[in-house]
């Protein structure tokens, strides 16, 4: 078994094979290399990255690379699959639509609906997207540090049994050699050197949202970086952090973010109506809830 | 002497005879021979016609430079074929519509790289790997 780690996507990366081939293990040793690539492809942060120029009106969507194209698709997949509330076009297109008075910029007027919970509102992406590239500005977020982690674990998963663990955006692509699941521990966020739960994760993902971590004041009021996209501030919700569990970690990470932005009365009514969603929600006052399904993963808790 | 004579001339008879038979035989086989040659003639081509004059062949393209070993005069170069259609090309590359976007030789990633080696059997089950999910860090 080898593991390595390093930064990447501004989080720490880990990643495990459960091989000591030569292959195995110069497939491995690539992996920083290929999170390089795809980040220079993907990162908003960047400014020669392919985002950025694509942001910016120099490339177009037909123009891109395999790799921003696939993102794109994904982000566009999960925007509809969450009603909107995962949305590649927060941090700048909902202002500009919701809150921008002027829209001679992209042509007609967009049809900008009442946002409610099951609404769907792919069309504003469709809408956005026939305006053409440069009009408004994406940021994949966490679909890319999900799709990255998925990506690695396929190519690996090759060669034996591996884990990919982005930021805490968890991609395994089978159980351990011992039939075992995988030994995942899910942070206190109100502790973060403790765990609260110990799953065991075979083939799948696994991922967890929050705002204990970055968040800030602006003007005495709490900011965090979920954004909901109905009203374009920060989600307003009584979820510190979300874990789910999911057939496939793109799938885990939208779970989490939809589960935190609708807060714990309507984000477990969410999860009930999708059993192939196990979820774990920690309240701003300490509360634990589960879903039925997280039983068949969870070894220990401390509640 | 009247049977003499009539021996005599019974030779005579034969000898004309056969003469006759001889003459005409001759006579018959040349003909058909004539009539075969002059079938063959006609269908024979004509000498004096060349067919590579008259399929016009294109002549072969040479490799080498032809080399005309009496004057020893370099036989000329075969004209170049132009592939351009275009008559107003230079002959140069057709620009791309984009530039390839040149790869980055040195990546600029903090890598704090580190290869645990585990040994393997039965060690490595018995402490499997750890990972922790939570807020991004």
């Amino acid at each position: 078994m080898k593991t390595i780690r390093f930064r990447a996507m501004g989080c720490q990366m880990n990643v495990t094979v459960f091989s000591d081939s030569t292959a195995a293990v110069k497939q491995l040793e690539q992996v920083p290399a290929w999170f390089e690539e795809w980040e220079q492809v993907l990162s908003r942060f960047r400014e020669d990255s392919e985002l950025s120029c694509f942001n910016r009106g120099e490339i177009k969507l037909a123009e891109s690379s395999q790799v921003f194209k696939e993102v794109f698709g994904t982000a566009q997949q999960v925007e509809s699959e969450s009603g909107g509330l995962v949305s590649p076009l927060v941090l700048d297109a909902m202002q500009r639509i919701g809150y921008d008075k002027s829209f001679e910029k992209i042509g007609e007027p967009l049809r900008v609906p009442a946002l409610a919970y099951g609404e769907a509102v792919d069309n504003i992406f469709e809408d956005i997207l026939a305006a053409g590239a440069g009009t408004v500005r994406y940021d994949f977020g966490g679909v890319a540090k999900s799709w990255a982690a998925r990506q690695a674990v396929r190519r690996l998963g090759r060669y034996a049994p591996a884990l990919v663990n982005a930021g805490g955006d968890i991609a395994i692509s089978a159980l351990m050699p011992n039939g075992e699941g995988w030994i995942i521990n899910v942070t206190d966020p109100f502790s973060p050197d403790d765990h609260l739960a110990v799953l065991r994760v075979g083939k799948g993902g696994v991922a967890t949202s929050g705002t204990d971590y970055r968040n800030w004041f602006q003007n005495g009021q709490k900011r965090h970086h979920i954004i909901d996209p109905r009203s374009g501030e920060s989600a307003e919700t009584d979820l510190i952090s979300v874990t789910v569990v999911a057939q496939d970690v793109v799938q885990a990470e939208m779970a989490a973010k939809v589960v935190l932005i609708l807060g714990g009365e309507r984000g477990l009514a969410w999860l009930a109506e999708r059993p192939q969603f196990a979820a774990l929600l920690v309240y701003e006052d300490q509360d634990i809830q589960t879903t039925p399904g997280l039983q068949a993963y969870l070894r220990s808790s401390r509640w | 002497m009247s049977a003499k004579n009539n021996i005599k001339g019974v030779k005579y008879l034969f000898a004309s005879a056969s003469l006759v038979t001889a003459i005409g035989l001759w006579n018959h086989f040349s003909s058909q021979a004539n009539l075969q040659e002059q079938a063959l003639q006609k269908n024979e081509p004509d000498p004096q016609v060349s067919y590579v004059q008259k399929l016009e062949f294109p002549p072969l393209p040479t490799l080498v430079p032809g080399y005309e070993y009496q004057t020893g005069v370099l036989y000329p170069q075969p004209e170049q074929l132009d592939y351009t259609n275009d008559q107003n090309s230079t002959g140069q590359l057709r620009e791309a519509l984009r530039p390839t976007p040149e790869a980055k030789p040195n990546p600029q990633v903090t890598i704090n790289q580190v290869i645990i080696g585990q040994p393997s059997g039965g060690n490595t089950l018995s402490n499997p790997p750890v990972n922790n999910t939570g807020s991004s860090k």
